[in-house]
């Protein structure tokens, strides 16, 4: 089923360790090389820079050869129909599959974005060839219908098992809770009723079946699909608890009713779900030594957090900033302090050095990123002649 | 992970017996860190807290909280500062190395800290007068000072920002002024300047060897910065016949980087480089093309992107190549 040589992505596996323990510093650069020889890769999988740039450029390449196509057969009357976007998808499909197999190419941003274009082609040319038959319901609600929905979770998860393509198989994931949903919504009659169970359910069994074949043989050549699933299905499973987002889909799908907004049933279960559900993801991340449930779960505490906020006004939101900061300010230096000598097999210190290729420092990136805010908060401060008058009314 | 791996390699002769032994240790006593997430938590704290305190300052402004509130402020700012003082390293022209990740971000909030405070006396007591130059110039060389003093690129990318804002703000009541209309020209020469200043602070910090590291951020925010404001040039003048100049300056600017970049071995700006000048060529050849106005100058064009990109990717892949060699 899978594209690529088995035996390059089996010596890949290897590679990838080693990479790891010379960057810890236990293996030294000779003794990689020679396993690189003995082990070797022939695939072309640059650097992530190189990936962007040849993704936008097949972008490029595949409208405007697209553009050419359309023109060229303009006067034929064919392009305006579903079966031209087949072909279309058709065409990039092929170009896809000639350039991993004779080119080599893995990753390497050409085949990322001819991925995404064959299949958002074809799905464009399923929608619009079957929309004559009157699949298609009525309800003005959704654009989106069922065998639209099964078709894209089908097409997703033949090009997942094809390419291997971890974001390929996260979209797989999400387009299959959809059509569940779906299904449930317009087949059921009380299908409205139990969406967040069923989210809830179908994400633990993806969860469950990720977590468990991650380092099985079996699916070795989509360690990474199944590690993205992980994260992926934890989010939904949270998230289709979480109360925010219940009450706003409530809303959505029952509307204004007679007696007044929508209420979320059982808040006796979806609070404690909202508020407990991260933290035992990261007792659970911390107990087992899993680093995606603990960084999910330190997500979704934040999450949890913003939502209480929204419908609990303990205090004002300022004091609750600082008070947060002071808190994880003085936690993170307690703990770095507390694992200065590593305890339990804990340690604040970093295995590898974390850089990505070229050399750049991928923290400083952030801060420059993120940290431009802050100044020009200050900025504010100093021209701003009108903000005074404002500043002063909220606080009398 | 386990050691199997570790010892079909160790049997077919490829990793030494001291590697294995080493591995094997190791894995009795795997270590699980948690640096990343201390990293991003002690971020996060900086952030929230600056943050909240600054909009405390802004809410409490006229009450008579607010001096307490400013006495905390400075409380917290100088226990930065006295920290980071006596933990830190010596100075060196090098890059010196930082004693620890919570020292770097006490740092950043001893900064974020500084500029609420100064920010707040200004407001409130006008310290630095009506003169808004100067009361945004004397917070960046204090970041300037402390992010070569202290050696933080943070907070070097912290007065990088401030020194654009310190350059916008003396323009624009100026211009204001003079020319009674709104003309964003002296604006994108302004941003020029300070584009092609900044890269020629990366240069000067390679060619002296004095904190070399820095030449990123610099280069960076230059890069981008002088060639947005040459593109902004010249399609505010597109209907002048001068506008030409603005893009020769940039295939200009263009060359000089990627030579810079090539003898560097960057790939990064290597890369922004070719698209920037990529983008320029393109829209210089689309409005040949619109200028011809015909069916074929519409199928030149797809032929030219089509053809362009092709030509681009085997470039880059040639280019990739070649850095590696180098």
């Amino acid at each position: 089923m899978i594209i690529y040589n088995k035996t390059w992505l089996k010596n890949l596996i290897i590679q990838d360790q080693m990479n790891v323990s010379v960057a810890a510093g236990d293996l030294s650069k000779e003794e990689f090389k020679n396993i690189e020889k003995a082990y070797p890769v022939g695939f072309y999988s640059p650097n992530i820079f190189v990936r962007t740039g040849l993704f936008i450029l097949t972008c490029i390449i595949a409208l405007f050869g697209g553009c050419l196509l359309s023109y060229i057969f303009w006067d034929s009357g064919m392009v305006d129909s579903g079966g031209w976007i087949l072909f279309l998808g058709l065409m990039s499909y092929i170009a896809l599959e000639l350039v991993v197999k004779n080119k080599h190419h893995f990753r390497s941003g050409t085949d990322d974005a001819l991925i995404w274009i064959s299949g958002g082609l074809f799905s464009v040319a399923f929608v619009w060839m079957t929309a004559k038959f009157n699949w298609y319901f009525g309800n003005y609600n959704s654009i989106l219908s069922i065998p639209a929905a099964g078709f894209v979770v089908l097409l997703s998860l033949y090009l997942t098992l094809r390419f291997a393509d971890s974001l390929m198989a996260l979209f797989c994931f999400l387009s299959a809770l959809t059509l569940a949903v779906m299904l449930a919504v317009f087949h059921l009659s009380f299908g409205a009723a139990i969406i967040p169970f069923l989210v809830m359910l179908l994400s633990a069994a993806v969860y469950y079946f990720s977590y468990v074949n991650t380092n099985s043989l079996k699916f070795v050549h989509y360690q990474h699909c199944l590690r993205v699933l992980q994260a992926g299905s934890l989010l939904t499973l949270y998230l289709a608890g979480n109360y925010y987002i219940v009450q706003h889909l409530g809303n959505e799908l029952y509307g204004y009713t007679s007696i007044g907004p929508y209420k979320v049933p059982y808040p006796v279960f979806f609070w404690p779900w909202t508020i407990l559900v991260p933290f035992i993801y990261v007792g659970f991340g911390i107990y087992k030594k899993d680093v995606i449930q603990l960084r999910t779960g330190l997500i979704l505490i934040a999450i949890a957090a913003v939502t209480f906020k929204n419908y609990y006004h303990v205090l004002p939101i300022e004091s609750t900033l600082v008070l947060i900061g002071l808190i994880t300010l003085g936690g993170s230096y307690w703990v770095i302090r507390y694992l200065k000598m590593p305890k339990y097999g804990f340690t604040s210190e970093e295995l590898q050095q974390n850089t990505i290729a070229g050399g750049i420092n991928v923290e400083s990136l952030i801060i420059a990123t993120t940290q431009l805010d802050a100044p020009q908060g200050t900025e504010n401060r100093f021209g701003g002649g009108d903000f005074g008058g404002g500043g002063s009314s909220s606080s009398f | 992970m386990d050691t199997g791996l570790y010892k079909k390699l160790h049997d077919e002769g490829l990793i030494g017996s001291e590697t294995l032994e080493k591995i094997a240790e190791k894995h009795k006593n795997p270590l699980f860190s948690l640096h990343w997430e201390l990293k991003t938590l002690l971020y996060l704290g900086v952030t929230l807290l600056s943050t909240g305190l600054g909009i405390l300052i802004y809410k409490n402004i006229d009450t008579i909280g607010h001096q307490f509130i400013l006495l905390f402020i400075a409380g917290i700012c100088a226990s930065c500062f006295v920290y980071c003082v006596k933990k830190r390293n010596p100075f060196s022209r090098e890059k010196v190395k930082s004693p620890s990740s919570f020292y770097d971000y006490i740092l950043l909030l001893g900064c974020l800290s500084l500029l609420s405070f100064l920010g707040y006396l200004q407001f409130q007591y006008h310290v630095f007068g009506d003169n808004y130059g100067l009361a945004t110039f004397i917070p960046m060389l204090i970041l300037f000072y402390v992010a070569y003093e202290f050696d933080h690129i943070g907070v070097l990318s912290m007065a990088i920002t401030n020194l654009a804002i310190w350059l916008g703000a003396t323009i624009i009541p100026y211009t204001m002024l003079s020319n009674g209309l709104y003309s964003s020209t002296p604006l994108i020469t302004r941003y020029l300047f300070l584009g092609l200043l900044l890269l020629a602070a990366a240069f000067l910090s390679e060619h002296y060897n004095f904190k070399k590291h820095f030449k990123f951020t610099y280069q960076n925010f230059g890069l981008n910065i002088s060639f947005l404001a040459l593109f902004t040039g010249y399609f505010s003048f597109y209907e002048s016949p001068l506008s030409f100049l603005w893009l020769i300056a940039l295939l200009i600017l263009g060359f000089i980087l990627y030579t810079d970049a090539l003898k560097n071995k960057s790939f990064y700006f290597l890369l922004l480089v070719i698209l920037y000048t990529y983008t320029a060529i393109s829209t210089l050849i689309v409005r040949i093309l619109f200028h011809m106005d015909s069916e074929l100058a519409f199928v030149l064009g797809l032929f030219y992107f089509i053809g362009s990109a092709i030509g681009l990717i085997i470039t880059l892949i040639h280019l990739n190549k070649k850095i590696k060699e180098i």
